[in-house]
Order: structure tokens, then sequence, then C-alpha cells
């Protein structure tokens, strides 16, 4: 791969950007705007969706969930794309900061996997009358929390970190490629299965008092996972980075002041 | 735009939609929570063992 | 390149001749499992039929999950895992060499075993051949895809069950796709459809896996 790096000037930015030096105080920077703007997203999103949206005419106030449920399945399966780039980014150019955020991606995707499939059943009581169903949707939500859990689970096995964030990236790869093979499969199996009793009202076109604030929600999810991948990153950066001398200065500037 | 509730205790019961609708929004918020706070605890534990570090060798350095 | 996979072919076959018990295992766990199902649910023929595409679909997963844990292990273990390594041709072959005496070993015997199952299952007289064709070319699936991740998990030391919860999520389009082959011929429509895209699956398992379990032996067994 040396061909890369000595092949023109505009590849020094990725360089400068596979420092973890320079992610930790760029990331610094941006934290407290991208802080305040995850937050105000989040607060207006959330006050707007529960308090002020109308309510859905089928579903009653139980619809209110959507404003939680839908961000965070988008971001669950955004975020194992995230990771699984980062991972293949990190075999290509031996990049370890990519290691890193491919790593930190791991948790915070199976978090945001778990909430969607928690929303969903708590939204399924009162709309459908069960917690569970085996609908297509939700089984592929378990499926890529299992996905999550393996490669976060091959993560930890590992002694050494670098076999370990290695093996990680191969298997988040791998299971890219498979995700939409295994979406397509579940959709497959439930259109064979579907149970009659339970019909899952799809709404094609939302009302756009509705959809404004899930809007906001989307994009204040969006933030904040960008504000929880870079804390997570910056903390793997200061214990992986201990002992070299930025870290050492780092530290002995923040004891000082 | 207007608010949908005639006060906030009927936002809160949400005509008996309320307990599933904010067990939803409290466990979200909960765990939104826990992962900011989990990497700002553990960015403080690395930089104190790091200082912890770097006293040590300092101290040892001295000595010598 | 055909040498390095015909040679760890027959190689891997040779040493599963000579450790004919151990080979034997998946097996017996295949026919041992199926006699807990009466036991556990019903002795009832016509229930029995009613879930027996599924649990044998299940089982023979579990069984070849069992064995996928012992792929390069004893290569890992002897040393000649790393001889491999060292060697300049493509790796991907003889991994493939590997996979395939992995399926002749686990998956064929599986799906030759199979009919004494859906016997003792009760299984509609429709679905024997279905269900010997699915397995045949789902089970070869599961050896492809299982070997990645026996090759990510093979320097662990307890690395078995670990093996389960990586591949178990990818082996699910398999399962559904072999057990709804079997389904359908039971209920009367066309089986060919899904038994079609089981081999869809086989072809690309074929191209990507290898190559993939060639690079995580590679990344990861050398430290």
């Amino acid at each position: 791969m040396n061909w890369l790096s000595n092949w023109s000037p505009s590849w020094q930015w990725f360089h400068r950007l596979g420092s973890p030096r320079w992610f930790y105080q760029t990331t610094g920077r941006w934290l407290p705007w991208l802080s305040l703007l995850a937050l105000a997203l989040l607060g207006t999103g959330l006050v707007w969706g529960l308090g002020f949206a109308p309510q859905d005419a089928k579903q009653g106030n139980s619809f209110r969930i959507i404003y939680l449920h839908v961000p965070a399945s988008f971001l669950a399966l955004a975020g194992y794309y995230i990771m699984a780039i980062a991972g293949a980014v990190g075999l290509i150019w031996k990049m370890k900061l990519s290691y890193m955020v491919m790593k930190s991606a791991a948790p915070i995707g199976a978090v945001l996997t778990f909430l969607a499939l928690f929303t969903g059943a708590v939204w399924g009581k009162p709309t459908w009358g069960t917690y569970w169903v085996w609908d297509a949707r939700i089984t592929s939500m378990l499926i890529l929390l299992f996905l999550y859990l393996g490669v976060l689970a091959l993560q930890y096995a590992f002694h050494s970190n670098e076999a370990g964030n290695k093996a990680s990236a191969i298997l988040a790869l791998v299971g890219t490629v498979n995700i939409p093979i295994i979406y397509k499969s579940v959709d497959w199996w439930y259109t064979l299965h579907q149970p009659a009793t339970i019909k899952l009202t799809s709404a094609p076109s939302m009302h756009p008092d509705m959809f404004q604030p899930l809007l906001v929600m989307i994009l204040g999810f969006y933030c904040f996972y960008v504000v929880a991948l870079f804390l997570f990153t910056r903390a793997e950066i200061l214990r992986r980075e201990r002992k070299t001398t930025w870290v050492k200065a780092l530290v002995l500037g923040e004891s000082q002041s | 735009m207007k608010f949908q509730f005639e006060n906030l205790q009927q936002m809160f019961i949400m005509e008996g939609h309320g307990p599933y609708v904010w067990t939803a929004v409290l466990v979200s918020v909960a765990m939104m929570v826990w992962l900011i706070i989990k990497p700002l605890a553990d960015r403080r534990a690395a930089l104190k063992d790091i200082a912890a570090d770097v006293a040590r060798t300092a101290k040892s350095n001295g000595e010598t | 390149m055909a040498s390095g996979f015909s040679a760890y072919l027959r190689r891997d076959l040779l040493l599963a001749y000579r450790r004919r018990g151990e080979a034997a295992s998946p097996l017996i766990f295949f026919v041992m499992v199926s006699t807990l199902i009466p036991l556990g649910i019903t002795p009832e023929s016509a229930r029995l039929a009613e879930i027996a595409p599924g649990i044998i679909w299940v089982m023979a997963l579990l069984a070849t999950l069992l064995s996928t844990d012992s792929l390069f292990a004893s290569d890992y273990q002897d040393g000649s895992l790393e001889q491999l390594l060292i060697s300049p041709q493509l790796l991907a072959m003889p991994v493939l060499g590997k996979i395939t005496a992995h399926w002749m070993v686990t998956g064929l015997p599986l799906t030759l075993a199979s009919p004494l199952l859906g016997l003792m299952l009760s299984l509609p007289a429709e679905g024997y051949v279905p269900m010997m064709a699915s397995l045949a070319i789902g089970t070869a699936c599961l050896s492809l895809v299982g070997s990645v991740g026996a090759a990510l998990t093979v320097s662990l030391r307890k690395g078995g069950l670990l093996l389960s919860l990586l591949v178990m999520p990818l082996y699910m389009p398999v399962i559904i796709f072999g057990s709804a082959t079997v389904q359908s011929a039971i209920d009367g429509f066309a089986w060919s459809g899904p038994l079609a895209i089981l081999g869809a699956m086989l072809a690309a398992a074929i191209a990507l896996c290898p190559i993939a379990a060639a690079g995580a032996l590679r990344l990861t067994s050398i430290n």
C-alpha cells in the first residue's frame, strides 16, 4: 500500500485524520457545540413529538413512541455500517484510529439496537395487544443485535488488542455482506408465514405535523450518535496512547490547570 | 401547532397510553445518558491512571 | 492453485478417516437429539409431522455448528496451519479444500441420515427429496460460513462457544430457505424456488467465504 501514501498531496488530510492526537484535539473543540446541538434537537423533538404533534387516528397516543423508535432503528442500522467501514479502513490502511472508532461504535450500536427493540415492544402492547411478534422488521432487528453482540464478544475475547481489532473488523465486514441477505430472507419468510390476526398498520405518508418532529428527532439522534462515538473514541485513545508524550503532556497540563 | 393535552397531568396519562409511552421515554433517556456517562467515566479513569504513571516515573527518575 | 485444493481435500479426508469416532459424533448428535423431540413435545405423529421440517433443519444446523470448531483447530495445534500460512500459494484454495472435506464428513452424512430422522418424526412422504436436496446444499453453505468463524476464533483457547455466537446470526438465511423448501413441498407447492435461492447462496459463499476465512487466518493466528 506504499503507493497510496506518496500518491498525491490530497491524501495528507487522510493521514492527519488517522492521527489519534489530531482526532483527540479536534473533537475536543467540536464536542461542546455538537453536544449542545444534540441536546437542543432532542429536547425540541421530544417535547414537540410528545406534547404537540397530533395523535394518530388509529393508534392514539401510543403512536408517540415512534419519535424514539424510528430514530433508534435508523442509527442502529447506520451504526453497523459505520462500524464496518471503520473496520475496513483499519484493515486496508492499517490505521490505528480507525480500529478505535470501530471498537467504540460496537457498544453504541448495540445499545441503540436494544432501544429500538425495546421501544418497539412497548409500542406493540397497546397497538397489537402483545409485546412481541415475529414480524419481519422486528426479527431482523433482533438478528442485528446478535451481530453486534458477536462483534463485541470477539473483541473482548482476544488478549492482544491488535488481534481483537482485526478479528472484529473481519467479522463486521462479513456481517455487512450478510445484512442485506438476512433482511431479504426474513422479509420473504414473513410473507410466507404472516399471521392473519396481526396486521401492521404502516403509514405510507405521514401528516407533516407528525413528520416534522420525527425529522427533528432523527437529526438529534444523528448528532447524539456522533457525540457518543467521539466520547467513546477519545476514552479509547487515552487508554491506547498512554505511553506517548502528547498524552503525558496533556495529563500534566490538565493537572496544573 | 397546539398543545394536545388539557394539562400536564393529562399528558402524563395520555388516555391510558401513558405508561407505555413514558416507559419508552424513560428507558431511552436512561440508556442514552449511560452512553454519555460511560465514556466520560472511562476517560477520567484513564487520565487518573496516566497521571499516577507519570508521577511514579518522575519520582523514580528523581531518585536515581 | 487447484492442486492446493485437492491436496488439502485428500489430506483432511484421510485424517477424518483415521479419526472415525470423532467424525461420527455430529451424526450421532443429530440422531440422538431427534429422540428428545417426541419425548419433549409429543409422540403424536400428526403434530410431529407439522414441525418435522423445521426441527430437522435446526438440528442439522446445531450438529454442523458443533463440528465447525474443529475445522482449523488441530492444524493450529500441531503447527501445520502456520506452514500453510507461510507458503507462497493462494491461501483460499487450500482453505476451500479443507471446507469441502469438512462438509463431506459432516454435512453429507447428515444429509444421508436425514431420511431416518424424517421417518422417526413422521415427515410426510413428499418432504423427503426436498429435505435431502436442501440439506445437501444448505449444510455446504453452513460449512462455508462457519469456516470464517472458525478461522477468527482458532487462536482462542475457548473459542467454541464464542464461535457459535458469531456464526449463528449468519446462518439464519440458510435455515429460512432450507426449511421453507421442505415445507412448501409438503404443502404441495413448487419447491424449486427456495432451493434455487439456497443454490445462489452456496455460489456466493463459495466465492467469498474461503477468501474471508483465509484473511482471518492470516490476520489473527500469526502474532
